[in-house]
């Protein structure tokens, strides 16, 4: 187990090197010089130099790269052009609404898609079992940016029941908080319920196939005990997967998500600094993404030794 | 029935499988209105006409008119039109590097590493917000939306044709055809190459949906096509602006993208099951993102 778990945490490090490299160059890809492209048609030379300078543009290649790695190392972003101050400031800055948009968009689909996928395998090619995977299927159509748009018809404009948009922090209170992010997280949480859901139930029906299932209800064991006790054990680790691969298309659908509702989160950072071609900042919050999902499957996979003892002795 | 051609027979299989018939249908539907787009638009999708900015939709404006007073309608077909040529370069695009990549990987070892660690870090990367740091870099257009959305998809592709190839490599006719002195490539394209692609063409519907909706996506944020064309996503941003006084700048094109996709997903649930049943129930998170 001690090899397993080894080389598991190992293996993040060429992930880690890929996803720094990738994000180096995307300053690079831009045709023509970057330091022009950044400061825009109206600097002057002077101002495209200092630019260069700043950015350490001027260097070769390959010291630029040495240096951006070990910057990284130290934990230190750079600095944004436009906000004049710490990339890692910025972005600690928004990072309170956009965790907790993404934490309850997830608990809203897991619980709405776990229990639904446990049903739909249960009653198995039954009509729940089909209304359910129909709903899936729409749901999955849908892009979050349109259940935003007409949520915000339905509840914001018509029914006034909530704001049409806009965050409050949670140091105003918890409950203004959880009312300006009832409708985004829905809107997020509804989409990847539908994965999950389908999910879930295919790795229920693999499950249920098994022969220990089979011997369990043979021993005459109340067909709940077999679903809820034998089966969902078992299935419990794909849909684990889910719900670690699941956060790539949570944080990317909050991207979206923040702009339809105006939520000032990592997704306008980003958005605001790709307008405005503020690389340091699409640098950083790419990369911290990118880092945050590395370690989240490497989290999932670690739980698994605890879940399943089976990868444990492998 | 070994005299029927490959289409009808298809036809046949898609038959049994009416959700699968269904969903073909919305696909041919929604690509009958791409190549028809100049014919039923009625209107110049660019048509100003300021005097009937965000009037509802009426019988000279089926589906109403924007902030200009362009054509709903007409933006909307277009819109298929660039949907389908996003979607259908992207799979392209993806399927070509995804393949190479793949048959190298799989079938030299000493290259696997290597090339299979670059994919897993370029699958770090959630697939908008790459796409979305790539149009920051290459800058707003229709071929730059291909190229960043495209670039998304190719590990992806190529992780599937690697997982066959491993398999195939180690098949008895491989090993015949290495046997008999066929070269390496020849090998790769005609014995390996054909075996592993219903996976992969599979993989390509949902690819394809998943490349109309990142379009969507990132034309609705304002970094994908530029402003001027007719998109869905690019309407869509307009519509937001006026969602209470012209709530039909957002639906029609809404509900457009979800035709599209409802249509393409059943299409790809159905094609998986007739090609490949193992995985059935299993879909590939890619196409979600």
């Amino acid at each position: 187990m001690r090899t397993y778990l080894l080389r598991r945490v190992l293996a993040v490090i060429p992930v880690m090197l890929v996803v720094a490299t990738v994000t180096f160059l995307l300053i690079h890809l831009a045709p023509g010089d970057p330091a022009s492209v950044i400061a825009g048609p109206d600097a002057t030379p002077g101002d495209v130099a200092r630019l260069r300078h700043h950015l350490g543009l001027d260097e070769s290649l390959p010291a630029q790269i040495l240096r951006w790695y070990g910057r990284l190392l130290r934990g230190d972003l750079g600095d944004s052009i436009f906000l004049r101050r710490p990339v890692t400031e910025a972005i600690v800055e928004r990072l309170e609404p956009t965790l907790l948009l993404t934490g309850w968009a997830t608990l809203i689909a897991v619980l709405i898609g776990v229990p639904a996928g446990i049903v739909s395998a249960r009653y198995h090619n039954s009509a729940v079992d089909q209304s359910f995977m129909g709903l899936a299927l729409i749901g999955l159509s849908i892009p979050n940016f349109l259940l935003g748009l007409v949520m915000i018809l339905v509840f914001g404009v018509w029914l006034r029941w909530l704001p049409v948009a806009g965050y409050v922090s949670l140091d105003v209170g918890l409950w203004p908080n959880v009312r300006s992010l009832l409708m985004p997280s829905v809107s997020l949480g509804l989409v990847q319920s539908a994965l999950i859901a389908r999910i879930t139930r295919s790795s229920m029906l693999d499950v249920l196939r098994e022969q220990y299932i089979l011997a369990g209800r043979a021993k005459g064991l109340a067909e709940r005990v077999v679903v809820y006790k034998h089966a969902l054990k078992n299935a419990i680790i794909p849909i684990l997967t889910v719900v670690g691969i699941t956060f790539a298309i949570l944080v990317g659908g909050a991207v979206v998500i923040e702009t339809v509702f105006n939520i000032p989160g990592l997704g306008r950072l980003i958005i605001s600094a790709v307008l405005r071609r503020d690389y340091p900042v699409i640098q950083g919050v790419v990369l911290v993404i990118a880092v945050t999902y590395t370690l989240i499957n490497l989290a999932v996979d670690l739980v698994y030794l605890t879940v399943d003892p089976r990868i444990r002795y492998q | 029935m070994s005299t029927d051609p490959t289409g009808w027979r298809w036809l046949r299989l898609l038959r049994r499988r009416r959700i699968a018939l269904l969903g073909a249908i919305l696909v041919v539907l929604n690509l009958l209105v791409a190549i028809l787009a100049p014919v039923i638009g009625r209107w110049e999708p660019q048509r100003l006409d300021v005097q009937a900015r965000l009037a509802p939709p009426t019988p000279a404006h089926w589906m109403g008119t924007d902030d200009v007073g362009r054509d709903v309608w007409s933006r909307v077909v277009h819109g298929t039109r660039l949907s389908m040529v996003v979607g259908g370069a992207v799979v392209l695009l993806s399927f070509v590097g995804g393949i190479i990549f793949g048959l190298l990987g799989g079938y030299y070892r000493p290259l696997d590493n290597v090339l299979m660690r670059i994919m897993d870090g370029f699958m770090a990367f959630p697939g908008i917000i790459l796409a979305i740091a790539l149009m920051a870099s290459l800058g707003p257009s229709v071929l730059n939306v291909i190229l960043a959305l495209g670039i998304v998809y190719v590990p992806r592709v190529a992780r599937i044709v690697r997982g066959s190839v491993l398999v195939i490599r180690e098949t008895p006719y491989v090993e015949a055809a290495l046997a008999l002195g066929v070269s390496d490539p020849v090998v790769l394209a005609r014995h390996v190459l054909p075996n592993c692609l219903s996976p992969v063409i599979v993989q390509g519907t949902f690819i394809f949906a998943a490349a109309v909706l990142g379009e969507a996506a990132l034309s609705f944020l304002g970094v994908g096509v530029p402003p001027q064309i007719p998109s869905w996503g690019n309407v869509m941003a307009e519509g937001r602006l006026y969602l209470q006084q012209a709530p039909w700048l957002t639906l029609f094109p809404g509900a457009a993208i979800m035709a599209c996709i409802l249509g393409l997903n059943l299409f790809g649930d159905g094609l998986r099951d007739l090609l490949d049943p193992k995985m059935q129930g299993v879909r590939s998170a890619a196409a979600q993102e």
